[in-house]
């Protein structure tokens, strides 16, 4: 068995001490966009869930309105 | 134990990344390719939940702007109809607004929100990886009882079966009670009632129902009540006649309780007076009261002992009382006009008499001779004998005496009954379509609708008791009746706090 230089072993050993810290960039990266996803998702919710709210009494208005200024006949 | 709704998988990137079987020159960057590879899947997986993600905003937002959409066009065509709009030209009649249906919202409410169908995608899939539970309902043919086998290790539907019963033993306890606590105002508040309850005799009535379906008692109705009061005053031979009528269609025991429901209102009215009297002085009506007077005795034994007792001690309101010794002639004929009595619950027999004798539809013409037959009355009425005897401090008997038949001295009322027979058709007699002022009409059709409504409300509520297991699943049901409930309980509340406020809080401390 032929044992490697000890320089090549070194450089094996930076290259994938580089391999790793790439890797973790790109881990890192997947992560804050796991994260912006995240947020983005729950504010994107709470603020539909807020105009939806106000849609609904919107529109329990407009139910009250239209049945007080019809005779008989529908609006809609 | 919180469930993710996305993962990004893979999640260990370096993990098995060295092939074994293969001998590999390098394994350090078998490893580095490994992870980066891993990586990559990761990445692919995150653009696809991203995707989803979007995609779900995506199609909320655009759900919300067609919502959006369709309300500005609704609010630009109410716009236009409200500008046309001129009370100037446009003649509303009375009519219109009577017959008008009350608005009722056609908007549901939203349940059912974390279902299966509601569950997002990324959780479905999650979902359908896990273990179908055993297929014990093939052991269902085996189960006498007739339940789901399947139940007992799985019940989706455990937790909303818990609260459904939860929810409606609580609205039941609620109506109980207030069936209780309505009972003892009213008892205490005959007083009251005579004078001041004309203005919610809806409530009242419904009230009273609802005590007689709940306690399967007789309940007098409010009017009836009044009138009697007023009856007292000036016993009528019709009115007599009529009751006496009334009981001759219930059967055999006509006559007693003919004359019984009588006596409670008389009792009631004597009380009334008896304060009164002492308030004022006044002679006539210390008169009247003797005779009744002795009833008291009788009753408390039996029936309603109890609150009699407890009503002597409530202060009679003193305002309404001095007035009645003039005023009855007067307030007979409008409060006759007003609300017809409801129809007698089961065996009510007096209550109609009155409207006999002066129907919701009689003009004031009526309603004066009424007041003749009334004064003519009460001088016959003084040759009764007395029905029993009663210390003047007498409380008013509870509408209950109705039903218990209790044998009495012959009253010329009952003598009458032959004479009675011509009227019963009238105490059933809702108002018919009379000529009748319009005001008058106004009134009338209005305290109907309120009554129509709170019908409609009580219909709801059967509907959703009598649906037993459609309401299952009804979360919205249930509650609605469960709100109709509390509300009419603080409408009632509220009414017996306007018309008798004293016996009310007494009945409450």
């Amino acid at each position: 068995m032929s044992q490697p230089p000890r320089e090549t072993i070194q450089k094996q050993i930076q290259q994938d001490w580089a391999n790793r810290e790439y890797i973790e960039v790109i881990t890192g990266s997947i992560k804050k966009i796991t994260d912006f996803l995240n947020s983005f998702d729950m504010s994107c919710r709470s603020r539909l869930a807020a105009l939806h709210e106000k849609l609904v009494s919107l529109e329990r208005k407009i139910d009250y309105l239209e049945a007080c200024v019809t005779k008989g006949e529908t609006l809609t | 134990m919180p469930l993710p709704k996305r993962c990004v998988e893979p999640v260990h990137v370096s993990r098995g990344t060295v092939p074994e079987r293969l001998d590999v020159p390098s394994e350090l960057e078998a490893v580095t390719n490994g992870t980066l590879a891993n990586t990559v899947r990761q990445l692919s997986s995150l653009s696809k939940h991203a995707e989803d993600m979007f995609g779900e905003l995506t199609r909320e937002a655009t759900s919300l702007a067609e919502r959006t959409n369709v309300l500005q066009a609704r609010i630009d065509r109410l716009a236009i109809k409200v500008t046309q709009l001129d009370s100037g030209v446009e003649e509303v009649s009375l009519q219109d607004i009577q017959m008008r249906k009350a608005f009722r919202s056609s908007r549901t409410f939203q349940q059912q929100l974390f279902s299966r169908t509601t569950m997002p995608s990324a959780m479905l899939a999650t979902y359908a990886r896990c273990d179908r539970p055993p297929p014990l309902e093939r052991l269902n043919e085996f189960r006498d009882d007739g339940r789901d086998a399947r139940k007992f290790y799985t019940d989706p539907d455990y937790f909303f079966e818990l609260w459904r019963r939860e929810m409606l033993q609580d609205t039941e306890r609620i109506q109980h009670d207030r069936g209780k606590k309505v009972r003892q105002p009213r008892s205490g508040g005959a007083d009251g009632r005579g004078t001041r309850r004309v203005r919610v005799p809806h409530s009242t009535r419904d009230r009273q129902k609802a005590e007689v379906v709940t306690r399967g008692e007789h309940i007098m109705a409010p009017n009836q009540l009044r009138r009697y009061n007023i009856e007292q005053y000036r016993p009528d031979p019709l009115y007599q006649t009529t009751t006496m009528t009334d009981g001759g269609y219930r059967a055999p025991q006509s006559r007693p309780a003919s004359s019984q429901p009588a006596r409670p209102n008389s009792i009631e009215i004597e009380n009334q007076q008896n304060r009164t009297p002492r308030l004022t002085g006044n002679g006539h009506v210390m008169g009247e009261e003797s005779p009744y007077g002795p009833i008291e005795p009788i009753y408390g034994g039996s029936i309603a002992g109890t609150p009699r007792r407890a009503r002597p001690s409530i202060p009679p309101p003193a305002p309404p009382a001095p007035l009645q010794p003039d005023t009855p002639p007067h307030h007979t004929p409008t409060r006759s006009a007003l609300p017809p009595p409801p129809p007698p619950p089961e065996g009510t027999s007096s209550p109609p008499v009155l409207n006999g004798a002066s129907p919701p539809h009689r003009t004031a013409l009526d309603a004066h001779l009424d007041q003749m037959h009334a004064v003519i009355g009460m001088m016959s009425s003084e040759d009764l004998p007395p029905r029993a005897p009663t210390p003047p401090p007498a409380p008013p008997a509870p509408p209950p005496p109705e039903d218990e038949h209790r044998p009495r001295p012959p009253s010329p009322a009952s003598l009458l009954r032959g004479a009675s027979a011509l009227k019963p058709p009238r105490p059933a007699a809702d108002p018919a379509p009379d000529p009748r002022s319009d005001l008058l009409k106004a009134i009338r059709e209005g305290i109907k609708l309120r009554k129509v409504e709170k019908r409609c409300e009580e219909n709801t509520g059967k509907y959703d008791t009598l649906r037993g297991v459609p309401a299952l699943h009804d979360v919205a049901s249930i509650l609605a009746r469960r709100v109709a409930v509390e509300q009419s309980d603080t409408s009632s509340g509220n009414d017996t706090d306007s018309d008798d406020s004293d016996q009310w809080t007494d009945s409450r401390a």
